[in-house]
């Protein structure tokens, strides 16, 4: 895209390096190293960056969608282009086509691709800020494909009153296992989404008070 | 790799590793915190290599886009470093209930105030404060971390095209952002004066991602 370096960026990088904070940090000796190398060669602690899922911040999968035929779908200013659909009604030929009912938002987990499980987004206010749905709602239903959520709280954009998470097609695993943690009905939850497809990796899931305070700072309620 | 790898040569490529990515994630680290978490976020980030060596990417020719391995263990140590750093804000907050202050976020140091007496690099420390954060890391990536757009990229988790047309417009707001501060002709310098102190100040309150 931009190629090799200009060579005014030869200045501007010197620039920078004149304020680098690490300047003047004396490297490691082999000591160090050593010390380093074998303290990580036998610690036992569970690193809190390994679990398998989704990079910070992926942008949601584009997929195609037919053209939705429902009268009073109400979406507004950004949450129009989202794949988030109150109500949604599929035509007769989408085979994966499910009527809804009204008030109900239809979203989806998205799929967990191993190559992609480096480390985990950290959970943080500014992970979800961002979000085009945000909301605490009871879990209602769960079948082991698709979770439903009785929306209590909305945080961002409607929800409406009703929230279906589905399992995506031909996903191997099941919805627990994509790191929106143990899925219990009757407990509450807090749910993100953007693009249609549910925030994991710690971002949605059982409320705690830790996940509450992330939603609060980044909601502000 | 080979399932059953002997332990001694599961240890020797780790060597190999440590020796590559310790320094540069060390670096990356003290630019970005205090001195206590960068020594424990790069025992983590360490740890995480070891228990995940199979994933350490292969060891490429050197390049001017940088290391892969070395982006991969950065990579690495920047979630390590926003778990601690999540864990600070989380204990503030509870602070900041009782105490109305600024948050002292703590992810990039007061750099500016090591350079009261250098007019220059206080111009350069004011211009990086300015931009927004995604802009201002991927700068510090490319210019203190020495990685080219293919490896801010991996750190990031965003592909090369991407991570390329971040560099670029940042070099380009950079570039206006010092040009704006530039005093017109006094050759004074003055640290009250940048572009926009507003932004200044709200630039500095945010953390770089």
């Amino acid at each position: 895209m931009t190629g090799p370096d200009r060579p005014d960026d030869d200045a501007l990088r010197r620039a920078l390096a004149d304020v680098d904070p690490a300047a003047g940090l004396a490297p490691l000796d082999a000591s160090q190293l050593r010390r380093l190398q074998e303290d990580a060669m036998t610690d036992t602690r569970t690193p809190t960056t390994t679990s398998p899922a989704l990079p910070p911040r992926r942008p949601a999968r584009a997929r195609s969608r037919r053209p939705l035929l429902a009268a009073g779908i109400a979406l507004a200013g950004a949450a129009a282009a989202a794949a988030v659909v109150v109500p949604l009604v599929a035509g007769d030929d989408d085979p994966g086509g499910r009527p809804e009912a009204t008030g109900t938002t239809v979203l989806e987990a998205p799929a967990v691709d191993p190559a992609l499980g480096m480390s985990c987004a950290p959970v943080s206010a500014d992970a979800v800020a961002d979000s085009q749905v945000a909301f605490a709602g009871e879990l209602a239903a769960y079948d082991g494909t698709t979770a439903v959520f009785a929306v209590e709280t909305a945080f961002a954009g409607e929800p409406g009153k009703r929230v279906e998470v589905r399992q995506p097609a031909g996903a191997a695993t099941g919805l627990a296992e994509l790191s929106m943690g143990e899925l219990v009905v009757g407990e509450e939850y807090l749910v993100a989404a953007t693009g249609g497809y549910v925030a994991t990796c710690g971002l949605s899931g059982p409320t705690s008070p830790e996940l509450r305070a992330v939603y609060a700072d980044a909601f502000g309620r | 790799m080979d399932p059953i790898e002997r332990p001694e040569a599961r240890a020797a490529r780790f060597d190999v590793v440590v020796g590559e990515v310790a320094e540069p994630v060390r670096r990356y680290l003290a630019r970005r915190t205090d001195p206590d978490t960068a020594e424990d976020v790069l025992a983590e980030t360490l740890l995480v290599c070891w228990r995940r060596l199979d994933d350490v990417p292969a060891p490429a020719a050197p390049e001017d886009d940088g290391s892969p391995v070395v982006a991969w263990a950065v990579g690495v140590a920047r979630h390590c470093l926003d778990n601690a750093t999540r864990g600070d804000r989380r204990r503030w907050r509870l602070l900041s209930r009782v105490r109305a202050v600024d948050p002292p976020l703590g992810r990039a140091p007061a750099a500016d105030a090591a350079y009261d007496d250098d007019p220059a690099a206080r111009r350069v420390t004011a211009a990086l404060a300015i931009l927004r954060p995604a802009e201002a890391e991927v700068l510090r990536l490319w210019a203190w971390d020495g990685l080219g757009p293919s490896q801010v990229a991996r750190v990031l988790g965003v592909s090369p095209n991407a991570a390329s047309i971040r560099l670029h417009r940042a070099k380009q707001r950079l570039r206006e952002a010092l040009a704006q501060s530039v005093p017109d002709g006094t050759g004074d310098e003055r640290s009250d004066a940048p572009p926009d102190r507003s932004r200044v100040k709200d630039a500095a309150r945010r953390q770089p991602r």
